[in-house]
């Protein structure tokens, strides 16, 4: 660990040299490029200002705001099932797991529990979305680094999740599934067994891109070291999720809340890396993908069984007050600070999103490096554009 | 050529005809298999399928796109630059073939420092990239036409190092004389299969693959065009027929270079000499169907070397730029020395 | 750390090895098994599961225009217009029921989510 924050205090210190070389001595101009909003890197429509010199950021600024759809003022008057229906949206990979957090903190305003069945299936549909979603990261992080095979594998491979949550909720990307006091439905039949099977591929896919990406010894000297990022200065950037946990921290809100899900019912671990660099991001991402689908493993073994809903009246006026939780989402962790005044919908709804703290850090861990790693070091970081702008 | 005598402006003509369908043949084979179907194959996916019988007129579909469509340039590139920049790249590759043997009289030119101006002219697509780099107005292409600058001169020197192990081997650096030694020598004394030298160069041809990989600017090596940082690279601002003939110039020179590594290493147009009686010292006594059979044994091995190249750039991910440099500059260059020195001790010694 | 263990096969290698037996599996006939992961669409065409949430269309027979689904809508984008009506009693010597005809439903798909 020691050196790679040598190296990386190193490239600090030279990239100040360079500033000071580039404005006094020489005259010469450093160019300014601006990687995005249109270009095939950036997940979407991120701005980065990068002032070079040669190949080397001495100046880095994330400007975002180029997909922002006022998620928090279209809450403000729309009823909860409506907000349910749009929150979808924010994180589009992964979007179950974006209804959770909310509807867990109208059901926490309202004082109503769901029943033992709807929690358990609500886990395992959150954990479906995460391995959906950072199973494209894995396919993604290739093409970011010029390895254009394993994003088909992973694409292939996600149809196998994405039509799971479409056979039991009814669409592959916003299932809109999830209502305050439980589920819209039951789970239909031969899902379980199903699933099963394609938990299994999964696992197979894991294994290969392993063996076709991370065991590459390109991959690895273009990964490690680089981007390195301290325990210290990832809490106070306030990373969250494989970011933090890849620092050394360990912290998952899985296993540290006890909110209504069934994570306590199930074993299963948290994976941390020493190093703090790109390829310990991306590595924990791989672990927590396999980790989830021995998750859902378990968790389709003891699904009790009951209603799906609890008793709530056909229109719900949730009672006023404010509330909020948060999950630990693929992206890291998302909240909602629900304030309720006894409405049909929320009075105000403020969202945290994950990825919006996550590129908080990029001025911080852009200095110094070159420009190909700038494209590594933001796809190991791992945004969603609808996440940031929301 | 034929016992039918004819004339020079006809042997002219079959000579510039013979020498497009050489260039642009292995090119549009490579496109179709490897750029289409094999990627498509090794991604669990078709490939395209609608354009004639399993995708096969894909390629001239896709010709006839690029040429329709409307000739722009950047506002502020300069222009003459601009224009000529592929037309360089693309000359490079005509000019290298010029100098393959595909049979015992099937060749356009031969002379005896056929080693020396293969090297010398495959670095001419390397100013062709520096021109479209910097003519672009972009910085972009700026970055990866520098980028490409750094690359394609760093790996000159291992591609030159590792021929020089062959030229050592062989004695001469005329093409046709290395495709003949190597299948009349024999290795020990047994002549069963001709020596092809691959063998005993095995680490020069995997340096020279290495390089060419480099040359070509593909993955592992195609940090020049990047398409995940800089867009395309020195290619960004080019389209339409500018676009088709970079396109084009690329996998012919994948083909043009893997058909120059099977000259040098894996015995070029010929099948061992004692199979049919021929005799080394004169190549009148070498059948005339040979004349047909070495361009199709060219092209056999040739597509077997172009799979490999397709192969490896479709699997890896791509170097960062100075861990390119430091590949070929501390790694392939002394490794191709000490290669350089063991084959001339051993050379000396046998 | 376990990422740190060096493999018996160099990696590069390994690689090499993944792409080659997806691309035999993809030239496998499919009643070995094989084939692509794709679905050639216009000749051929995969069912969607039954739950699957497409396009919304309406029932006319069933429509009561209850509004329901226009206040249910995120987007607001679902239009009905309708009149009331007299219908004759469901039993003779009833008096006659007013109901709901649907004049017009639309939905805006610019705006439908």
């Amino acid at each position: 660990m020691t050196d790679l924050a040598d190296r990386q205090k190193l490239s600090y210190i030279a990239a100040q040299a360079a500033d000071a070389r580039l404005n006094v001595e020489l005259e010469t101009e450093g160019m300014t490029l601006n990687i995005g909003p249109q270009h095939p890197a950036t997940h979407g429509t991120l701005r980065i200002i990068v002032r070079l010199d040669g190949e080397q950021v001495i100046w880095a600024e994330p400007s975002a705001g180029y997909m922002h759809r006022g998620y928090e003022k279209l809450t403000e008057v729309r009823t909860f099932p409506q907000v349910t229906a749009l929150v979808n949206r924010i994180d589009w990979l992964g979007s179950f797991a974006n209804e959770v957090p909310f509807i867990l903190a109208a059901e926490k305003l309202m004082e109503i529990e769901a029943p033992p069945r709807a929690q358990w299936i609500r886990t395992i549909l959150f954990e479906l979305s995460r391995i959906a979603n950072v199973s494209l990261f894995l396919g993604d992080l290739g093409v970011q680094l010029g390895a254009i095979t394993p994003v088909f594998m992973a694409f292939r491979d996600r149809e196998h999740v994405l039509n799971l949550i479409e056979g039991a909720t009814g669409g592959r990307f916003h299932p809109n599934f999830d209502r305050i006091g439980g589920l819209k439905d039951d789970l239909p039949a031969g899902w379980i067994a199903e699933t099963k099977q394609v938990m299994k591929k999964l696992r197979n896919f894991c294994d290969e891109i392993e063996s076709l990406l991370f065991g590459n010894e390109i991959f690895q000297s273009r990964l490690r070291g680089i981007g390195v990022i301290p325990a210290e200065v990832a809490k106070q950037y306030g990373l969250s999720g494989a970011n933090l946990r890849a620092s050394g921290v360990d912290w998952d809100l899985r296993r540290d809340q006890s909110l209504p899900l069934a994570y306590d019912k199930v074993d299963w671990k948290v994976w941390t890396h020493p190093d703090g660099d790109s390829f310990a991001r991306c590595w924990i991402r791989l672990q927590e993908t396999r980790e989830a689908t021995m998750i859902v493993d378990q968790l389709l073994d003891g699904i009790p069984s009951g209603p799906v809903m609890a008793k709530v009246p056909r229109i719900i006026k949730v009672p006023e007050g404010e509330a909020w939780v948060s999950t630990e989402n693929p992206l890291g962790e998302m909240g909602y600070y629900v304030v309720s005044k006894g409405d049909l919908g929320p009075f105000r709804v403020k969202i945290r999103s994950a990825s919006f703290n996550n590129i908080s850090i990029v001025p911080w861990v852009l200095r110094g490096v070159y420009v190909p790693d700038v494209i590594s070091i933001l796809a190991s970081l791992y945004f969603i554009l609808g996440d940031i702008d929301r | 050529m034929f016992a039918v005598d004819v004339p020079y402006w006809a042997q002219s003509l079959l000579r510039v005809l013979g020498g497009t369908v050489a260039v642009l043949l292995p090119a549009g084979t490579i496109v179709y298999l490897f750029l289409f179907k094999m990627m498509s194959f090794m991604q669990s996916r078709l490939g395209p399928m609608e354009a004639g019988p399993y995708g096969s007129m894909q390629l001239f579909a896709e010709v006839g796109k690029w040429l329709q469509k409307e000739d722009i340039a950047p506002e502020r590139a300069d222009l003459r630059i601009f224009r000529a920049a592929p037309l360089v790249v693309l000359m490079s590759t005509f000019l290298l073939v010029a100098v393959v043997p595909f049979g015992p009289d099937a060749y356009f030119t031969q002379f005896d420092a056929g080693v020396f101006y293969m090297l010398a002219v495959s670095s001419i697509s390397t100013l062709g990239i520096l021109m479209a780099g910097w003519s672009s107005a972009n910085k972009y292409s700026l970055l990866g036409g520098l980028r490409a600058a750094g690359q394609l001169i760093a790996y000159e020197l291992p591609m030159v190092l590792a021929v020089l192990g062959v030229v050592i081997q062989a004695g001469t650096m005329n093409l046709q004389q290395i495709v003949v030694k190597q299948n009349s020598d024999a290795i020990f004394g047994w002549d069963g299969i001709g020596f092809p030298y691959i063998l005993t160069q095995f680490v020069g041809f995997l340096v020279f693959m290495i390089a060419v990989q480099a040359e070509l600017t593909q993955t592992p090596f195609d940090m020049p065009i990047a398409e995940s940082e800089l867009v395309s690279g020195y290619m960004t601002e080019y389209s339409g027929f500018r676009f088709l003939i970079f396109f084009i110039a690329e996998f012919a020179t994948a083909g043009v270079f893997a058909l120059i590594a099977s000259v040098l290493f894996l015995g070029g147009w010929g099948v061992p000499f004692t199979w049919f009686g021929w005799d080394p010292a004169n190549l009148g006594t070498v059948d005339n169907w040979m004349n047909v059979g070495g361009p199709l044994i060219m092209f056999t091995k040739m597509m077997v070397l172009a799979a490999i190249i397709m192969w490896v750039r479709f699997s890896y991910p791509r170097f960062r730029e100075d861990q390119l440099q430091r590949f070929a500059w501390k790694v392939l260059i002394p490794v191709s020395l000490l290669n350089i020195m063991l084959t001339a001790i051993l050379k000396v010694a046998f | 750390m376990a990422d740190r263990k060096k493999p018996k096969v160099p990696g590069l290698i390994k690689g090499l090895g993944v792409t080659f037996n997806t691309m035999a599996q993809t030239m496998k006939p499919k009643k070995f098994g094989g084939g692509a992961a794709t679905v050639q669409y216009p000749h051929e065409k995969e069912t969607p599961p039954i739950r699957a949430r497409g396009v919304i269309a309406l029932r006319e027979d069933n429509c009561t225009s209850c509004m329901l689904c226009v206040r249910s809508c995120p987007d607001w984008c679902i239009y009905i217009e309708a009149h009331k009506e007299l219908a004759p009693p469901r039993r003779a010597g009833g008096a006659p029921r007013k109901v709901n005809k649907l004049d017009r439903f639309d939905i805006d798909y610019a705006l439908c989510m």
